[in-house]
Parts: C-alpha cells; structure tokens; sequence
C-alpha cells in the first residue's frame, strides 16, 4: 500500500445565511495516496471549491467546518492553530486558481510575488532568493525568467501567468497542490499545455494533486482517481478506468454522456435536464432524485447509502443496490 | 515624455487662467486702491495723480500684460501698503504657511493609512462602527472650530503645547514644531475623516479579489497581505484625493493662522484684500496656485508609479 498524502474523512461544513445553517458538505471522505492525481469533478455549486477551501484552511467566514478530520501526511488539521495552519500553506499545501489573470496582485512584479514566498517559508537570503526564483520560473516552462521577474501580471499571457502561479505554488515541493479548475479561462492549446506541466511534475516530483473541475474530458486524461460531487456529498468514487467503463450512478452517466465526442458529432449534445439543488432544498432523500431519469418512489423519501462494486468502486445510489438495473 | 510634455502645458494653462480670473475679479469687485489709499476725501486730482503713479488708469489688457510679464520673468511687483517687493513680503511667510500644510499632509497619512486598514479588517464590528460615527463627526466639525478647541484643552489646560505665536525653524526646530503641531492638528483631522472613509472603502472592495486568496494560499501573514498587498492597490484611488486634500488643506491653514494668531500666508493675505493691495494679492494667489498645481503634479507621477498598468510616456 501507498502512502496517504490526505485523508478526508466524514468532513461536515455549514454555511450560516439570513434562513438559518446549512450544510454545504456533508460526509465528504476520500483518500489520495502519494503520487496521485485525483479528480473532484462535479457543476457548479456541488462545492467541490468549498472542500478545496476547507482543506487549506480558508474557508469564508460564513461558513463553519462542524465535523469529520483532515489528515495531511500524518498532521490532524483541526488540531493546528490558525498560525500552524498559516505555515502549512504555500509550504505543504499549495493551491493554484482558476483564473490567473485575477489571480497575481496587479501592482506588484513577478519577481516580488515569487520571492516573497521564498524568503517567508525557506528563509533564503535576497540574492539566493532571486536566483530560486528564476530557477523555478524556468522549471514551469517560462523562457527569458531572469528578465520575467521584473515584469508585471498585465505584460503576461494567461498561460504564462497559469505558470507563474503553479511556481508560486512549487516553491516548498509541496507534499499536495490543489488545482482548482486550473485551466477553464485559457484557450484549449494552453489548456493542454499547462495539463502536460502538471503530468510532468506529479512524475519528476512525486506531487500528489487534486485537480478539480468540470470537464470529464481532461479528468479522463489526467487523473488516476475521480470523485464525483453533487450538492455537497460525494456520490461516486472510483478509478477512471471503472469509472468510465462502468459508471454506476446516474450523475456520473449524464455527465459522461454530456461530453461531447467527435463519434457523436451529428447527435444533439446530451445535457442533464434542471439543476443542482440549493443548500436550502436539501432534505433526506436522494439528492439527485430530482433530475434523475430513473428516479423511484423509496428515491425521495431515502437518503442513500454507500454501496461497494469493487475494491475501488464505490457509489451512493438505490439502483445499483437492487442490481441490474443500472446496466445499459 | 509626451506624458510629461503634456503635463506641463496644463500646468502653464492653469496658471495663466488663475492669473487671469484673480487679475479681473479685484477690477470687477467694487473697491479702487486709489480711493482707499488717499480716503474718501481726497481731491480727484490727488486720485488721478496716485492711479497714474499706480498705473490702474491704463486700460485693463495693458496692465495684465505688463503684470503677467513680469510674473514669469520672476519679478511679482510691488506691494502698495508696504512699499516692498511682493516677493520679499511672502517669503518670510512662505516657512509658516508651508510648514503647516505638510505637517497635516503627514498627520493625515500617519493616522488615516493605519485606521483605515484597521477598520477595513474589522469591518462590522463595534470598533468599526465607532470609528465610522467618529470620521462622521470629524468630517462635520470646521476646523478653526477644533483649533480653538485644541488650543483650550492642549494648550491653556494642560499647557502641553504653546498656544499660539511662531518660532522659526531656524531659530529652535523642537518649538517650532510645538508650535505649529496644535493647528496642524485642527487641519488635519476633517481630512483623516475624509481618507479613513475612503480607504476603508477601497480595502474591503480590494479584500474580495482573488489575488488576496492567491496571497493567503501562500501562507503569507495578514500583515504583509494589508499592508503590501491590498493596501498597494487601495491606495491608487486614494492618492487621487489626496490632491484635492491638499488644496484643502492650504485652504486650511489660511484660517488657522487667525485662531493661532501665525504670521503665515493667510493673515496677509486677508488684511491685503481689506486694503486692496492688489500687486501683493495677485502674487499671493499665483503663488498659491503654483504650490497646488505642482503637488498635483507629483501626486499623478506618484499615481503612475503606484499603477503599473498605467505607463509613464
């Protein structure tokens, strides 16, 4: 066995608003060993960034872990101090963003914003600093990096500043580097480059990541394990190969089915009819039930649980209890 | 360059604009220095003989012509009720009245930068709320009212700073900083008001941009995210007021040379426009003019440096 880089397990967030507490994650627990590339997939407002935030300690105020643990290579999360937890960040843990034109502070150099991080989390000298940072620039694929470092975001593409943010977050070798949706504001031939820079790094470096994002496709491409979110729990788990070989819940089949592939280009694009459910129309049944097209009585009234289909395999769904059912 | 270029043909612009409108307003207000030379009295031809000498019966355009002449060869003429040059009656004056002005311009930076940012990052919170009602009255109060106040309580009270009269520089640094500290102070406050508010403003807008979550995921301390990061770009909008904040607190310190009795710009300037000293008036304002205009000349060149984005040609 592997290693685990993280473990979430039983992971609980409530979101406190004008008509009381919700929960905005519940029962959230997964697993990424070392050297792993795992996906979170799922739409908008499933809170696939909510858990990305709860894990780096950065949740907005509104919002309250409640319950479960956090493991990041042996340390309890909830048991460090919002100091502890400060230091662990761009250190350990590192995050790159999903729209890096937003994401560099626009007032101050490449150079200020990568050496900043170098002389707070490795205590290096200015000038060894510099030298890192030019080091590192390179490493992500930037040429010219000893003169990049005087220059502002706004004189930056979009891909180059994607590259000066995984940098950034490349300057500790963090033990985990959260993705969130790293590529959905480039255009498709940087989109596949900055795909191949991650590939890379989880090879040369052993990085474990957790990429998160809407597009099955690249998570078909880049990842060795899915989870797939909808409304704040985690209804299907499972290797990408079981996973697109043999989906087992309803969501993770529209989703497959709604990617569109050049084999189906005279077919009207499939999409899942109606949408997530807000937190405030979260009761006990199955989440999905409301858009799902095999959707039974005992469905509204039950919430689910985990069922095992293989060693890797796991999914929350009444149909694939009953067996059968869900084939074809 | 051509920023530059630009920038100083404004500048001579507004200038010459101002020194027309002083010129012409003292020709249009009623009130002829002749007259309130020589008194009511006098004979028409004691007037016509003194506006001869004083040259105001030569037509308007001339006259401009000739003062605005001399105003750029550096020659601001001649004060009729002292008989002095312009130039030497307002430089003895230049020390007080500019000394005042930057001692608030500093003031203000030290106090509303720091509690801007502190309210900014307890935003909605009690000490938020009070510091809100207190630029609210800081901004409402006038400051001779405040500078009369100060001088009761710092001054006469517990006799911590002199009360009013002016030290030179030259003569004792410590007491001439003692003594222009308090009106420095009455001017200072309404435009602390002014900027904690504005700064506020911008920092909790600054505060929502992902580069701030980009900075926290670096595991950077929340000091060095105010201070450098957000407060970098929340000051951009901020350093265009402080331009104005600047006239206005030249504007200031005209009046609060009265209450604090300085023998600055503004007393002279006051009792000259009672004597319809016209030569001395109109280099004073000029003078005045310049001073704003080339403050705001430096704030847009700091403006540039701040914003990258914005690129000093």
């Amino acid at each position: 066995m592997s290693e685990s880089v993280l473990n979430v397990n039983n992971l609980e967030v409530n979101i406190k608003s004008s008509k009381g507490t919700f929960p905005v994650l519940e029962n959230i627990s997964f697993n990424i060993n070392k050297g792993e590339i795992v996906g979170l997939v799922g739409e908008s407002g499933c809170g696939k960034s909510m858990t990305s935030l709860a894990i780096m300690g950065l949740l907005p105020n509104q919002a309250k872990w409640t319950k479960g643990e956090i493991t990041l290579s042996s340390k309890q999360l909830q048991s460090l101090s919002p100091e502890e937890m400060r230091k662990l960040r761009g250190n350990q843990l590192a995050m790159i963003f999903q729209d890096p034109m937003t994401s560099l502070n626009p007032v101050l150099t490449i150079g200020y914003q990568l050496i900043e991080s170098i002389k707070l989390h490795l205590q290096y000298p200015k000038a060894k600093a510099k030298t890192y940072a030019i080091d590192l620039l390179t490493k992500v694929g930037l040429s010219r990096a000893d003169k990049l470092i005087y220059q502002y975001p706004h004189e930056l593409s979009g891909g180059m500043r994607q590259r000066v943010m995984i940098a950034m977050a490349l300057v500790c070798n963090p033990t985990l580097l959260i993705a969130d949706e790293p590529t959905t504001a480039l255009d498709v031939t940087i989109q596949a480059q900055i795909i191949d820079l991650l590939k890379e790094l989880n090879k040369k470096e052993g990085t474990s990541i957790l990429f998160i994002s809407h597009d099955l496709g690249l998570v078909h491409d880049l990842c060795d394990k899915v989870f797939v979110m909808y409304a704040g729990e985690i209804v299907e788990q499972a290797t990408v190969q079981e996973l697109f070989d043999n989906p087992q819940h309803p969501y993770t089949k529209g989703l497959i089915q709604s990617l569109p592939l050049p084999e189906k280009k005279k077919e009207r694009l499939y999409s899942i009819p109606g949408t997530v459910p807000g937190i405030h129309d979260r009761g006990q049944n199955c989440r999905f039930s409301s858009r799902c097209p095999h959707v039974t009585e005992h469905c509204t009234t039950h919430h689910p649980s985990q069922i095992q289909i293989s060693k890797t395999h796991v999914v929350h769904c009444f149909l694939s209890e009953k067996g059968g059912t869900t084939s074809g | 360059m051509a920023f530059l270029l630009r920038r100083c043909f404004t500048f001579f612009v507004t200038i010459l604009i101002v020194m027309i409108m002083t010129f012409l307003v003292f020709r249009i207000i009623p009130g002829d220095p002749a007259l309130t030379i020589l008194g009511m009295d006098a004979e028409p031809e004691q007037i016509a003989a003194l506006e001869k000498e004083l040259g105001t019966d030569r037509p308007l355009y001339e006259q401009f012509l000739d003062w605005a002449g001399g105003v750029f060869t550096g020659n601001l003429g001649e004060s009729l009720r002292f008989s002095q040059p312009v130039s030497e009656l307002v430089i003895d004056r230049i020390p007080v009245t500019l000394s005042l002005a930057i001692m608030s311009i500093v003031i203000t930076m030290f106090l509303a930068i720091p509690i801007g940012i502190y309210s900014a990052k307890k935003q909605g919170s009690w000490v938020d709320t009070a510091l809100s009602i207190t630029t609210q009255i800081g901004m409402a109060i006038p400051s001779f009212w405040l500078g009369i106040i100060l001088m009761l309580i710092f001054g006469l009270t517990f006799k911590w700073f002199s009360p009013t009269g002016y030290v030179p520089w030259s003569e004792n640094p410590s007491e001439a900083l003692n003594s222009l500290f308090l009106p420095s102070l009455a001017i200072a406050i309404p435009q602390i008001a002014v900027v904690v508010r504005y700064l506020r403003t911008t920092m909790i807008e600054q505060l929502q941009l992902d580069y701030v979550r980009t900075a926290k995921s670096k595991g950077l301390k929340e000091k060095s995210i105010l201070y450098i990061h957000v407060l970098k770009n929340a000051l951009i909008p901020v350093i265009t007021i402080f331009g104005m904040i600047f006239a206005d607190v030249l504007a200031g310190s005209l009046v609060i040379e009265q209450v604090f009795a300085l023998p600055g710009f503004g007393r002279l300037l006051i009792s000259s426009i009672s004597y319809r000293d016209l030569p001395l008036i109109q280099g004073m304002v000029v003078i005045i003019a310049f001073i704003v205009l080339l403050m705001n000349f430096i704030i847009d060149i700091l403006y540039r440096w701040l914003d990258p984005r914005i690129e000093l040609k």
